[in-house]
């Protein structure tokens, strides 16, 4: 397949005998007369990128790695505009399982061909696909880099921005995590995965939270039925301590919806602690505790209510709770 | 007409509330040695992390502030006398004050009450109490008086109190941990010795305990009563900064620690020789969803005039700074969003402390920072070795980050721990004394004067320590009423001056000045002019 389109450009003369002779040699796999006839034509016409790659190949398959990687460098840098090279190194990259080395060139090729969505949308994937694996592994401070080139590239890609959303998550880089996750909201507002992540950290990023917040009220409008929305506007609203009857109304819309989220009730019992409505508070977090019970938080400030109500023992049984999972996740992660 | 009226007050009204200017001049003060504390680009130990905090006390009774700036091992700890005018001269060797090593932490208190403030500083090793010999020369006594300790401690946070009333003051130290250079596991050897993959000096988690201490003062010579008081109970946590005063309003002094990845510690004086710790209970120890934060520095604040002093203590990067409302009884709540502090979650903060720079008479806050790690500068990422300090402008109880705004003196990158405040010129404004890492300090100043009024109240302790460490000050003008106490340590390891400093606002005169001495003597004084320091003496 890589060889097709380089017979159609084999030069005149000597170098286009070598080259053709090579290219033949290369496609019957008769590996030594290809290596032969393509390094006398890369003698006789060193600035020509198609040779370069058709040796690069040669060498692969010869198991030469180094010598065949050295090709493909000078194939890239001689034919870097040459739409035939970046195709064919694409392949090569590929085979050889350098797949961020071929989503940097299928991106290259892209530019170069504009109305060409195939071609984007191919560069798209292999960056993906170089990502992926790391990404679940999580190896993040591979992966950032590999997703930041990806989306200079490609800026528009949604799935490359919320990848790097991720990544930069898994390294506490909140602020970088936060300007991809709403790169991504721009470009596909439809999405939830970036407003669920955003959800997750936004005492880390509360400069942007004025931002944030007028998107998750975007996206509770778009999504009527789903509590998600109620539930994350509310939480950035309590994230700033403002307007905290609005937030008790959207979160009993959210259990209204979904009755079986400890994090709604968890939050729901946050505001009315704070409205110092102590009693319903409890209720809450009694109620996010039943659902979730291995909650630390949740036992904390259950402990904290039931202080408040004049309630020792049941405050003592939520601290003992408490403590004991508090000790328990640090054993853990021991 | 009208219109040119109209623009003149609106220029006015801007003028009376600019923002501060802050501005580092602590090379024209005079104060330019450098600080040492262990490596400047890696650090092998946690011992190079947590020193060293600063002092302004005016230790030869001139009525100016002098500064004290605690150091790590390559250079003593200096004390540099303050000339006026915005000078100070270095009388470091004169003082008597030669020691090196690993010195943490300073606090002030004239425990012999003759009329001298006497100098306490922790050390990783023994620890150094100052006999200041009539303002010319310091003398070591700690191991005359019983203060030798028996083991290499890690001594960090210290106040002087008198938790019984008894006149004579007391002495409370925090230790961080157990640590020997032998012993403590390199940088990466163990999954405590790393951040966020980068191999860092290990600790504190993953390093044994240590307890806390104090000593009571027999007239003469300290006891240890840690263990009869109930001080050294807590064995679960990294002390650091250490805050005294009388939370629960009754009339005794209690103590709260800053602990590093750990609960942090209130113990509730008993009233009889003891203390319980009850911070758990009264919502002091942990943030509100129920972690254990990375304290540091402490510090307290009357910030919404509610008569109470409520906690602000510093934490580690990807936390919140903390704000514990006192609600009452010495029960706290987190208030940290609804006092407008969730803002800053990239800083490691150390040295904190209220101060009212605008003489508005609502006490602003001020926090310093700087990583624990210098190889976090190796990751690019937005958190830095070397940060801008932050403050917070009080706006009648919600606190606005103006930071960026306020002056090369706030904005300029520094690895800062200690922090220390007093007007050292007794013009009104407050100056800052900061202690930075591998750095000269830095002395903060305003450059212009704010427009508010001001008093500034030095109290002296006839039946009560001479320092008034303990007293409580409640002063009224007009409809401000506002409350603060004498104290000794606080901030991170650190000093601030006794004088108790009031902005007053729009008002010309304090209606009324109600002081409670430690035991519980009252005293009012009526009538005070504004803008001039005030000395009460106890009646």
């Amino acid at each position: 397949m890589i060889l097709a389109p380089l017979f159609l450009f084999a030069a005149a003369a000597t170098f286009e005998d070598s080259f053709r002779a090579g290219l033949i040699a290369l496609q019957r796999n008769d590996l030594k007369t290809a290596q032969t006839e393509l390094a006398a034509a890369s003698k006789l016409a060193p600035g020509n990128g198609r040779v370069w790659i058709a040796l690069a190949q040669t060498y692969r398959k010869l198991n030469e790695f180094a010598l065949a990687n050295e090709a493909a460098a000078k194939a890239e840098q001689l034919g870097a505009k040459d739409t035939v090279v970046l195709t064919s190194l694409v392949i090569f990259y590929n085979e050889a399982g350098q797949t961020f080395r071929a989503a940097e060139v299928q991106a290259r090729y892209a530019r170069l061909v504009p109305n060409d969505t195939a071609a984007r949308e191919r560069a798209e994937t292999l960056y993906f696909e170089a990502a992926q694996p790391l990404l679940q592994q999580g190896k993040f401070s591979e992966t950032i880099p590999i997703l930041t080139s990806a989306s200079k590239a490609i800026p528009a890609s949604a799935q490359l921005q919320l990848a790097l959303g991720v990544a930069c998550y898994g390294l506490r880089r909140f602020d970088d995590a936060a300007a991809a996750f709403l790169k991504t909201i721009a470009l596909a507002p439809e999405i939830p995965q970036p407003y669920l992540f955003l959800g997750k950290f936004l005492d880390q990023v509360p400069a942007r939270l004025p931002e944030i917040t007028k998107h998750f009220l975007a996206f509770q409008k778009a999504n009527p039925d789903a509590f998600a929305g109620y539930y994350l506007h509310a939480k950035a609203l309590n994230a700033q301590s403002v307007e905290p009857e609005t937030a008790m109304i959207l979160l009993r819309k959210a259990a209204a919806i979904n009755d079986q989220d400890a994090a709604v009730h968890f939050e729901l019992g946050s505001v009315l602690d704070r409205l110092r409505q102590f009693a319903e508070a409890a209720s809450e977090f009694e109620r996010a505790s039943s659902l979730d019970p291995n909650d630390a938080a949740t036992h904390y400030r259950l402990s904290r209510v039931y202080d408040r109500l004049g309630k020792p023992e049941a405050a003592l049984a939520e601290r003992t709770k408490h403590a004991a999972l508090e000790q328990a996740a640090r054993a853990a992660k021991n | 007409m009208k219109r040119w009226c109209a623009i003149l007050c609106a220029s006015q009204c801007i003028a009376q509330n600019p923002l501060p200017q802050f501005r580092d001049m602590a090379r024209e003060a005079g104060i330019t040695q450098v600080v040492p504390n262990g490596g400047t680009t890696s650090k092998q130990f946690i011992l190079e992390t947590t020193g060293s905090g600063v002092a302004l006390i005016d230790y030869d009774n001139d009525g100016k502030p002098d500064a004290f700036v605690a150091s790590g091992p390559g250079s003593p700890s200096r004390m540099y006398h303050n000339e006026g005018r915005g000078k100070f001269r270095e009388t470091t060797a004169e003082l008597g004050l030669t020691r090196q090593g690993w010195a943490q932490g300073v606090c002030a208190g004239d425990y012999d009450n003759d009329g001298y403030t006497d100098l306490f500083v922790t050390y990783w090793g023994q620890n150094s109490l100052y006999r200041n010999v009539g303002g010319k020369h310091f003398e070591d006594v700690a191991g005359n008086l019983g203060l030798t300790q028996a083991r290499t401690r890690y001594n960090t946070g210290c106040a002087f109190l008198d938790y019984d009333n008894d006149g004579k003051l007391d002495l409370f130290v925090a230790n961080y941990l157990k640590f020997d250079f032998d012993s403590t596991p390199q940088p990466g050897a163990n999954p405590y010795c790393f951040y966020r993959g980068i191999a860092v000096n290990c600790g504190p988690r993953g390093l044994p305990f240590d307890r806390n201490l104090l000593y009571h003062n027999q007239g003469g010579t300290f006891r240890d009563v840690s263990d009869a008081s109930g001080i050294s109970k807590p064995n679960g946590n990294y002390a650091l900064g250490v805050l005294t005063a009388d939370f629960d309003g009754d009339g005794l002094t209690d103590i709260y620690v800053a602990c590093d990845q750990t609960p942090s510690i209130l113990y509730i004086n008993q009233g009889d020789g003891t203390f319980s710790e009850e911070a758990l209970l009264r919502g002091a120890a942990l943030d509100e969803s129920g972690k254990a934060l990375s304290g540091m520095g402490v510090a307290a604040a009357d910030y919404l005039h509610e008569g109470r002093p409520s906690i602000f203590r510093t934490n580690f990067s990807d936390e919140l700074e903390t704000m514990y409302r006192n609600r009452g009884k010495g029960e706290f709540e987190d208030a940290s969003i609804e006092a407008g502090l969730g803002q800053n979650t990239r800083f490691v903060g150390w040295g904190c402390g209220f101060l009212d720079f605008d003489n508005d008479g609502w006490p602003d806050l001020l926090l310093v920072n700087g990583h624990a790690f210098p190889e976090v500068d190796k990751l690019n990422i937005d958190v830095h070795y070397r940060e801008r300090a932050i403050l917070y402008r009080n706006n009648k109880g919600h606190f606005v980050d103006i930071s960026e705004k306020a002056g090369p003196g706030i904005t300029t990158r520094h690895s800062s721990r200690g922090l220390a405040i007093a007007d050292i010129d007794d013009d009104g404004t407050e100056e800052i004394l900061v202690n930075n890492q591998g750095e000269p300090p830095s002395l903060l100043r305003q450059t212009a004067k704010p427009s508010g009024h001001w008093i500034t109240l030095k109290l002296t302790g006839v039946k009560a320590n001479r320092s008034a460490i303990g007293a409580r000050v409640r002063v009224t003008a007009g409809t401000l009423v506002q409350t603060a106490e004498v104290r000794s340590g606080g901030g991170y390891l650190s000093q601030s001056d006794f004088r108790l400093h009031f902005g007053l606002g729009s008002s010309t005169a304090v209606d009324r000045v109600e002081i409670t001495w430690p035991g519980g003597a009252k005293q009012v004084v009526r009538g005070l002019e504004a803008d001039r320091v005030t000395p009460i003496r106890e009646q």
